[in-house]
């Protein structure tokens, strides 16, 4: 019994000493996922600090925050998320947050783009309205150095809009985009493309064998020369699909994380690359 | 030709389905009578804490899930012997132990959790060369052991004492049963998914033991109901487009329980 005793107290002592965060005057954000932590911390540079909650490589679809992340979370003055499903888990603990939180689902008035499809950031045009709406937020939250989140914001939002430029002269309208994972809806929409997915938007699933046959008997009809994998999620059924077409696979990213920690112009621009070698 | 067999995943996916459903049976048989047809599942966890620990290090998640499913199947035996006539309790802390470690484990994989669930249900449209051959080369040498030491696993099976009497080692058969065990459920779990191969560890046999009446029988039967599972599962599939995996397992139960209503009703 002694022994237990003396367990549960050493126990109790260790947990405690775990280094309780360090909480400094600077703006405390956080973010959902990895394209909500690349703007916030384009536009927030060294005025906030920041804090990413689902770790890169982990799909933001099936990630579950621990009791310590939620400790941490209702500490923040501003929590960013995506919405629309991709980061539910977000959505739902936003509820119960403490009012302190300044709480902000940065797809809410894109929904003419959304289409059943949550990946908005992947379109120039959407990421650009959600880092501006970013803004807003750490404008609002920490009025004294708004000044400066929104110089940043403003060389963010031309870059933006070169890369939408980049895109739409690379003339890919008609183009059918072959993919693993069904996360450029609103890619193909700014530029009138059309995804043809093995998998679902969530990712989550390999193919059945009807939906595989059916995206093979598409590619040979189409005459496609190339099928995208995101590197993130491995290139195993895109390989398959590619044998049996007798094609070849590239990279495309989803942006669902970086493990090379780059920023969101130039994932983007190595994508306009990926893509402008399937054009035909 | 049928446009099904048109397409080579497919016949990769039929070819790797008919070699499993070999094997399945030949280890399940004696795991059944053993009383341990639940370790496939044991296994197949352990197994997917292995999957996760090797794709948190970088490790082959392969040689992960075989290093974990032997550590299982070990485990298994040891704690089999402490909980003596309650030895079924050994395979469910395993499981316990399983699943801990992979939703532990989870939390940690950086590059690509989705790796995770295809483990869980298989990605039988998506077989490499590698896995094929690992398959057919599984299967060959569970056939040889299978055939080689045909008496005295059914001698085992039935009757340790009585065999440990006859000069048969136990020891070494049981050890032999379990490595094939986690190997098996090791490569399976990575081609048809945890899932499907620790059913198709226990159905085929569990049905063939209600109609057929000897060891030798019920192993031939279990094999050919395991074909027809797996075979009819791929068309099945194929044209209602449903998941493979499930549509196996779910094939097999209705089976199972189809041939169990007619028992009874002969018997009554």
């Amino acid at each position: 019994m002694k022994k237990i005793i003396l367990l549960i107290t050493a126990l109790f002592l260790l947990a405690s000493c775990a280094k309780s965060h360090e909480q400094s005057d600077k703006l405390q954000v956080y973010t959902s996922f990895y394209p909500m932590y690349d703007f916030a911390r384009t536009i927030g540079g060294d005025d906030i600090d920041l804090y990413n909650i689902v770790p890169v490589g982990t799909e933001p679809h099936d990630f579950e925050p621990t009791a310590a992340d939620m400790a941490k979370l209702s500490k923040a003055d501003v929590f960013i998320y995506n919405g629309r499903g991709v980061d539910e888990w977000a959505e739902d603990i936003a509820k119960t947050l403490p009012d302190t939180v300044f709480v902000i689902n940065t797809s809410a008035a894109l929904s003419t783009y959304y289409d059943g499809d949550p990946h908005t950031w992947l379109s120039p045009f959407c990421a650009a309205m959600q880092a501006e709406k970013i803004c807003k937020s750490l404008e609002t939250a920490d009025s004294q150095n708004a000044g400066k989140y929104r110089e940043r914001m403003n060389s963010l939002s031309s870059q933006l809009d070169e890369l939408y430029w980049e895109y739409f002269n690379a003339g890919f309208v008609g183009m059918k985009l072959f993919v693993t994972h069904g996360a450029y809806n609103a890619l193909c929409k700014d530029y009138e493309m059309t995804q043809i997915a093995l998998e679902g938007t969530a990712g989550e699933s390999d193919p059945s064998p009807a939906q595989m046959a059916e995206v093979v008997n598409q590619i040979k009809a189409d005459g496609a020369k190339y099928i995208f994998y995101d590197p993130l999620e491995g290139d195993k059924t895109a390989s398959a699909a590619a044998k049996e077409a007798g094609i070849e696979t590239l990279p495309l990213y989803t942006f669902e994380g970086d493990t090379e920690n780059r920023d969101y112009v130039t994932v983007m621009r190595f994508n306009l690359e990926q893509l402008k070698k399937a054009r035909q | 030709m049928l446009e099904i067999f048109g397409f080579d995943f497919m016949r990769r996916a039929f070819v790797v389905a008919a070699v499993i459903a070999v094997i399945a049976p030949c280890i399940g048989m004696p795991l059944v009578l053993k009383r341990l047809s639940a370790i496939g599942d044991a296994t197949s966890h352990s197994a997917l804490a292995g999957i996760a620990l090797g794709l948190v290090t970088g490790v082959n998640p392969i040689v992960g899930a075989v290093v974990f499913s032997i550590i299982a199947v070990l485990g298994i035996e040891a704690l089999r012997r402490v909980f003596g006539k309650y030895s079924e309790i050994a395979t469910v802390v395993v499981m316990s132990a399983g699943i801990g470690l992979t939703a532990v484990l989870s939390g940690f994989i950086t590059n690509g959790s989705a790796n995770l669930n295809s483990f869980l249900f298989g990605s039988i449209v998506a077989i490499s060369d590698f896995e094929m051959y690992l398959t057919i080369g599984l299967g060959a040498a569970v056939i040889i052991v299978s055939f080689l030491l045909y008496k005295e696993l059914f001698f085992v099976t039935f009757d340790e004492e009585a065999a440990r009497l006859a000069g048969v080692p136990v020891g070494g058969i049981n050890f032999v049963i379990m490595v094939l065990t986690a190997v098996t459920v090791s490569v399976a779990s990575r081609i048809v998914g945890a899932l499907m191969i620790s059913s198709l560890l226990v159905i085929p046999v569990a049905t063939a033991m209600m109609i057929a009446k000897s060891y030798k029988k019920t192993l031939i039967l279990s094999v050919v109901l395991a074909e027809l599972f797996t075979i009819s599962g791929l068309f099945v599939s194929y044209y209602l487009d449903l998941r493979p995996g499930g549509t196996i397992v779910l094939i097999g139960v209705i089976f199972l329980v189809c041939s169990a209503i007619m028992t009874a009703k002969r018997r009554r």
